[in-house]
């Protein structure tokens, strides 16, 4: 089986310390996200991989190569690594064609097969016709293109993309977010990915790596480190949301019905506004403070989810209280403890949860 | 119109071989100092800069100690050509050299570190060479910082005098550049052919900055 192995340790002046371990199989495609805020490290770890910094402890191995070992001096350079890398900001060479900047690194390649092979990225990426532009000239997300056809085009064996949505303006990035899980899907590569923004993680990823402050606090798989975060401090920064794997049972006019998998095998029905195919898989978030807990059972009101419930748990957190509910999934609410107390909530008891169809963000993968 | 042709002659082939010289040295030196992390890099930006400041006596004067007869240096030259650097072609050409690094590396250096990092980072990851990302990504982009230098650099060496004195001396067709031409007419009272030299160089040198101002500035269509 392939892997990639490694043990980073990264010291800057100024007594900075940036470690991270990672172990991720490479035979099939897969997204492994670096998640966290800016100047936690995480495009430091890339650039390691890359080649583009030199650890100064520990080791790198890559499908049984050695790409770093800081103990027996060894380092490959990037050149020799077979990745390709996407730039936050694209490094596009201002100086060359969309299609030179795409061909760059193919120059060791008989013309008729370089020319094939950035017709065919031009084509998988929608590229067509821009052949001829200069970098300057194109928006952001076609940069954003260029770029990705660019660090595909020499067929790396590798993905490393730094903040790749980032540069883009709201309603491109919302776009652009569907579509780049599916090209990557489509090339088959095992990719990294550096982001500071959840949606993307989620929408993004198979595999998370939380980092804060030089380390990773919480390494697994992408929905249960959502979900079960390993310690307040995770969760604060994957943020206080229940995030629930759904299906779109059907879409009529921006509003779609979810059906949430439960925990017991049983599913439960949202109705939250989202423009998304029928069958398509979705994650549901929603924040604490979004959900209304009621004991009436009363229904009608603007919310249109009502959801009967058990109480599993009450964190008190200052003035407010996060209930932890059971409503065939776990939801989690942040109401006041005066709420609390008028609603006579306790461990076990048995209430309403209300959520407005608006409140509940789908993130389609 | 008299001028001094065989002055002129000279003086254009040792600016035309300073510069060359300057290109291929001066090159990956200024591209070094624009990317290096080196801590002690400031010394070797100071020993750069060093004959902006410095009197071209001093640089001359200390040509002439390291490459006299007495000197390893002159010594090692003398076994090799048989000649002497000091009061020929070879020791002018190495003062200048050595007296206009600044006026090359100096516009070098600051156009190669305009160069976006990234790029030159995004090269090596396509598999390309440091060396072969040289000239694919940052020389096309800085080429016009590189030709200013190279416009100084020859400029200042066909204006270059005391230095050039001080090596090679005043001998016609070795060592006698314009400007020293214009000093020995001045010394032997010929006042007019002194001023006819003069307005040649007065010409070339405006000529040359309006040409590296306008590279600057984007100006010429280039």
């Amino acid at each position: 089986m392939n892997t990639l192995t490694a043990e980073i340790e990264k010291r800057y002046p100024g007594g900075t310390v940036i470690r991270a371990s990672i172990d991720r199989s490479t035979d099939q495609f897969s997204v492994t996200v670096l998640f966290g805020p800016s100047g936690c490290g995480k495009t430091t770890i890339l650039r390691c991989l890359a080649g583009l910094e030199r650890p100064d402890r520990g080791r790198i191995r890559f499908n049984g190569e050695v790409w770093s070992d800081a103990a027996e001096g060894v380092f490959i350079p990037p050149q020799r690594r077979g990745i390709g890398y996407l730039f936050q900001e694209y490094a596009l060479f201002p100086h060359l064609s969309v299609a030179a900047n795409i061909a760059y690194g193919l120059s060791e390649l008989p013309r008729r097969e370089r020319c094939q092979r950035t017709g065919e990225l031009l084509d998988m990426l929608n590229l067509t016709g821009l052949e001829n532009r200069s970098p300057g000239r194109l928006s952001g997300g076609e940069q954003q293109r260029v770029a990705l056809a660019r660090a595909l085009a020499h067929r790396p064996r590798l993905l490393l993309l730094d903040e790749p949505l980032s540069a883009l303006d709201a309603p491109t990035r919302e776009h652009l977010r569907r579509e780049l899980r599916r090209q990557l899907a489509e090339f088959a590569i095992p990719c990294f990915i550096v982001t500071h923004d959840r949606h993307e993680a989620l929408s993004l990823g198979d595999h998370l790596m939380v980092m804060e402050q030089g380390s990773v606090r919480q390494a697994g798989p992408l929905h249960e480190v959502f979900s079960h975060p390993a310690n307040a401090h995770v969760a604060m920064m994957v943020g206080v949301e229940t995030i629930l794997q759904a299906r779109v049972e059907r879409e009529e006019g921006g509003l779609a019905t979810l059906m949430v998998e439960g925990e017991h095998g049983r599913e439960t029905q949202l109705i939250a506004v989202a423009q998304a195919a029928q069958g398509r898989r979705v994650f549901a978030c929603i924040r604490g403070e979004e959900v209304a807990i009621d004991t009436s059972t009363q229904t009608g009101g603007s919310a249109r989810n009502h959801l009967p419930a058990r109480v599993l748990s009450m964190d008190p957190e200052g003035p407010l209280v996060r209930v932890t509910l059971d409503c065939g999934f776990r939801l989690v609410a942040v109401i006041t403890r005066q709420a609390g107390a008028e609603l006579g909530l306790r461990e076990g008891g048995e209430v309403i949860a209300r959520i407005k169809a608006p409140a509940i963000h789908v993130v389609t993968r | 119109m008299h001028l001094d042709w065989t002055a002129i002659w000279l003086t254009i082939r040792l600016a035309a071989c300073t510069t060359v010289i300057l290109l291929i040295v001066g090159l990956p030196l200024a591209y070094w100092l624009a990317t290096t992390r080196f801590r002690g890099k400031f010394l070797v930006d100071a020993t750069v800069a060093l004959p902006i400041i410095l009197p071209p006596s001093v640089v001359g004067f200390y040509i002439l100690w390291a490459t006299g007869p007495r000197s390893p240096i002159g010594r090692a030259y003398e076994s090799v050509t048989g000649g002497m650097l000091p009061f020929s072609f070879g020791g002018i050409l190495l003062a200048s050299v050595l007296f206009n690094i600044p006026f090359a590396v100096r516009p070098f250096a600051s156009a190669f570190a305009s160069v976006n990092p990234k790029l030159v980072e995004a090269s090596w990851c396509l598999g390309v060479s440091r060396v072969r990302t040289f000239f694919r990504v940052v020389l096309p982009l800085s080429w016009t910082g590189v030709l200013t230098g190279l416009v100084l650099t020859f400029a200042h060496t066909v204006g270059e005098f005391g230095v050039v004195l001080m090596v090679g001396g005043s001998i016609p067709g070795v060592t006698r550049t314009i400007s020293i031409s214009i000093f020995d007419d001045v010394q032997a009272i010929n006042y007019a052919a002194a001023h006819q030299t003069s307005i040649v160089l007065l010409a070339f040198a405006f000529t040359t900055l309006c040409i590296t101002y306008a590279l600057q500035r984007r100006v010429l269509p280039l």
